[in-house]
């Protein structure tokens, strides 16, 4: 992939791109799969750069993609409130023409990309006894029901950990070894939870 | 760091020759990265921010003669303390008044047989240099390390621009949620640390002490009755081991996978042994962990990787 669809695919997410090139990106999008997994990847980066959410970013980027289908068609309004600026950049785009299938297709493509895992392994979000922590950091989702308790882990876990923290990478270890010592909340799958407290 | 995009934007609008180069130099970064997190003589403050909640912790760590002496004091709570030194890593619980030792294998051929960051990242992570910025008043580089699947985590890295240490890490799952921001509030670089920074300062007159059992040389890389497959792409089998952990006489079957930053281990045990080891998953900061039981046998899956990752190692184990 060249240096100027790494651009583009920059002035896209930043909203700097003029109306025809980005209706020619997102045309590209549905032929081009690294461009695909680029604009998500980069839309991941920039997001976790500017201490947002990642959803968060998600969603401007189907917002954009979501824009340029507003160009195309104008009778189909937009999937969520968006902010003057995306509303500014909506109005641009007006004048936009692109072939609405093959827009479509790249809508799908892009959600199906951002939504692999949360279609996968509903968010925790969605389960029930949700616990969120504020700001960006949620929990993993995943399929089973969590509750929240508090260390100290089981035995057999604290060896693992440690087992473990000789073989992570350097990158990690130190986490790992954190986690021997946190004194914090961690999370525990229900089925876990219940057989903990029979012991 | 206020624009992300912008920051992209910068790094793709240097010319084609200097982009094409970008993800050459985030090599090197990360290469130096690795050395660094070895070989550096630093002490610091730093907190950890999961979903757990934030914690704070204060860290030495010194490289003398091939051997790693580190210390890790939580500043929250009762301060628990983890200090490795020469062989021996003790785990420190003043709560429940327990002290774990283990013995870390000299020369560790797990540790050795791990392969270097670079050479084998590229298939399943992109790397990308990007601006610089500022963490615990130094000047650092940010680096990225973006998953091109759903099987491992993603990585930001603000590097120490004078000793390529890792002075901020975030880290996003397969759900596109950042699980881990470890920052170093305060570092310093000294010439040399002193024993007396690699010293429990707690009193532990009293405490038990649990004691793992070490391998025998034969037991160190055993040849493995156990294989999985259909790995995640990218993933090899680094190190298989049996290890006597501290709360049982019945040695567990070790085994290491890496795809050259992520590391995933898988605990089989003993059909004799008794374990607390619950099933399903477990979150801890950026750590999952996936167990089940089979034919008697408790196995479990723990690794720095989302847990489709985990669940994928543990269900696809086979006995060959």
């Amino acid at each position: 992939m060249s240096e100027h669809i790494h651009e583009q695919i920059s002035a896209f997410l930043d909203d700097e791109l003029s109306a025809e090139e980005s209706a020619f990106l997102v045309r590209r999008f549905t032929g081009d799969t690294l461009a695909h997994q680029q604009t998500v990847r980069y839309a991941a980066i920039g997001s976790v750069l500017r201490e947002e959410g990642l959803l968060a970013n998600s969603m401007i980027l189907r917002d954009r993609i979501h824009a340029v289908l507003e160009g195309a068609h104008t009778t189909q309004g937009p999937v969520r409130v968006q902010s003057q600026g995306q509303m500014r950049w909506a109005r641009m785009l007006a004048a936009v023409s692109v072939a609405a299938s093959v827009a479509v297709v790249a809508l799908l493509g892009l959600r199906m990309l951002a939504d692999a895992d949360s279609s996968a392994v509903p968010s925790i979000a969605n389960a029930p006894g949700a616990w969120i922590e504020p700001g960006s950091y949620v929990v993993p989702g995943d399929s089973m029901p969590v509750v929240q308790v508090v260390t100290p882990l089981p035995m057999r876990f604290t060896n693992y950990m440690m087992q473990h923290g000789q073989v992570a990478s350097m990158l990690n270890r130190t986490s790992v070894q954190s986690n021997v010592i946190t004194e914090g909340e961690s999370e525990l799958t229900e089925s876990m939870a219940d057989e903990l407290q029979v012991q | 760091v206020r624009n992300g995009s912008a920051i992209l934007l910068a790094v793709v609008s240097v010319g084609l020759t200097e982009a094409a180069c970008a993800g050459e130099l985030a090599r090197q970064w990360l290469d130096r990265m690795h050395t660094a997190l070895d070989q550096q003589t630093y002490e610091g403050t730093f907190v950890r921010i999961t979903a757990g909640g934030p914690e704070t912790l204060h860290v030495a760590h010194r490289y003398v003669d091939g051997a790693l002496h580190e210390r890790i004091v939580s500043l929250n709570g009762v301060g628990r303390e983890v200090i490795r030194r020469d062989d021996n890593v003790h785990v420190i619980y003043p709560d429940q008044m327990v002290v774990r030792v283990d013995k870390v294998v000299a020369s560790n051929p797990m540790v050795a047989a791990l392969p270097s960051y670079s050479r084998t990242l590229e298939p399943h992570y992109e790397l990308r240099e990007f601006d610089t910025d500022r963490v615990a008043g130094r000047k650092v580089q940010i680096i990225s390390i973006s998953p091109r699947d759903e099987y491992r985590y993603g990585y930001l890295l603000w590097l120490d621009w004078e000793t390529a240490m890792p002075l901020r890490s975030k880290s996003w799952n397969d759900l596109e949620h950042v699980i881990e921001d470890i920052f170093f509030t305060g570092i310093e670089y000294p010439d040399e640390l002193p024993d007396s920074a690699f010293v429990q300062t707690l009193d532990t007159d009293g405490f038990a002490e649990l004691r793992s059992i070490e391998p025998e040389e034969d037991e160190l890389a055993p040849e493995t009755p156990w294989t999985i497959e259909g790995l995640p792409a990218g993933f090899e089998l680094t190190a298989s081991m049996l290890k006597t952990m501290a709360d049982s006489q019945h040695p567990v079957h070790h085994m290491v996978y890496s795809d050259g930053l992520a590391t995933v281990s898988v605990f089989i045990d003993s059909p004799d042994a008794e374990t607390d080891v619950a099933e399903g998953f477990y979150t801890l900061g950026s750590t999952n962990t996936y167990s089940v039981t089979r034919d008697g046998r408790k196995i479990t899956a723990i690794g720095e990787v989302p847990r489709r990752t985990v669940e994928a190692f543990v269900t696809s184990l086979r006995a060959r």
